[in-house]
């Protein structure tokens, strides 16, 4: 057969499946997120499969379905790592599975208690230890400054 | 194993087959799959972004995986390179997809190369497209028909070094032979079956 007839044939013949394109696009524009629930899933399968090779509970989508008392079709369709889970779910299959699926970073703060009429006050005994240090500490500093070691500088 | 459909997947550039072992499979709800999810562009990108499938093929190969080559990949690295690989490999389809338009600009022929390095065939050429780097595993296999047109027959997570001495790789040396075959066959008729749609 001739490359031209087998073109002629392919382009008349063949149904057309051009969809994908516009799934492609939204899948790279929701890359963020989907990227997060393939994580999720991930991890969910790896414990899942430790758990069966150890004999522990639950060690199969079926058993997992029960503990979260929904169907097995759900979980079947969330281990496909495209579902858009809702932090509730992620907790509660966490909880079941002992782990921690999603980790956000903790904002800690931690604070001496002072008296602030005691004279031996020092406005430095307040610790700030996160990301957010550094601009506290600017803050603090500024107000330091203008109150030049007053006790103003417990307004801050 | 035989071809029972063709579709478009990139206009007038970029054909995939489906063959009748694929059809009949059933989603998690129990619904039959439709056709147009399970020819084989379609085929290996569902696969290579679902988790569970991955997991249950990388634990059915792992002794591939633990060769010496791979580094220690452990099986959740391995699924997700699959997914990375795949994610590139897609968009640089999507890429020449919007780009291809014109003969100046980068086309399909830039990413699909002969199955075998250097041995370029004259008519009907065996190819394979790969994300170009490191110790990349995905392969999409392909016919070439003609400048910048390719029918997709096939693909793999190709942990071997060639494909003759695994029967998944094997299959997909059968499959480019089937696709090759049935476009070479003059009194083939099932490109014409189509107009019983």
């Amino acid at each position: 057969m001739s490359i031209d007839k087998i073109k002629q044939r392919l382009i008349q013949r063949s149904i057309k499946d051009t969809g994908w394109i516009e799934k492609a696009k939204w899948e790279q524009e929701n890359e963020y997120w989907l990227d997060m629930s393939f994580e999720i899933a991930l991890r969910i399968g790896s414990i899942l499969s430790a758990n069966k090779k150890a004999d522990i509970h639950p060690k199969n989508q079926v058993e997992l379905a029960e503990a979260m008392d929904c169907s097995a079709q759900y979980v079947s369709k969330l281990m496909k790592g495209k579902e858009n889970l809702q932090i509730e779910t992620i907790c509660k299959i966490g909880r079941i599975l002992k782990a921690n699926l999603i980790e956000v970073p903790r904002l800690e703060v931690r604070q001496k208690y002072v008296n602030p009429t005691s004279s031996y006050y020092n406005p430095k005994d307040l610790l700030v230890t996160s990301p957010l240090m550094s601009a506290a500490q600017q803050v603090y500093n500024q107000i330091e400054a203008k109150a030049d070691n007053t006790s103003y500088a417990l307004a801050a | 194993m035989e071809i029972v459909n063709t579709f478009v997947v990139v206009e007038e550039s970029l054909y995939s087959v489906l063959f009748d072992s694929e059809m009949g499979v059933l989603d998690e709800n129990g619904d039959k799959i439709p056709d147009i999810e399970l020819h084989e562009f379609s085929r290996l990108f569902n696969f290579w972004k679902d988790p569970v499938r991955l997991r249950t093929f990388f634990e059915t190969n792992e002794a591939d995986l633990n060769e010496e080559f791979w580094e220690g990949i452990t099986i959740d690295e391995a699924i997700k390179k699959t997914r990375k690989e795949a994610k590139r490999l897609k968009s640089i389809i999507l890429e020449y997809t919007e780009s291809g338009k014109t003969p100046r600009q980068n086309n399909l022929s830039t990413l699909f190369k002969p199955l075998v390095d250097g041995k370029i065939e004259k008519d009907l050429e065996k190819d394979k497209a790969r994300v170009e780097g490191h110790k990349t595993w995905l392969r999409i296999y392909a016919i070439r028909v003609d400048v910048n047109l390719f029918i997709i027959c096939g693909g793999a997570i190709k942990l071997r070094k060639t494909l003759n001495d695994r029967e998944y790789l094997l299959k997909e040396l059968d499959k480019l032979e089937i696709t090759q075959k049935l476009l070479k066959d003059e009194d083939s008729d099932i490109l014409d079956i189509y107009e019983l749609y």
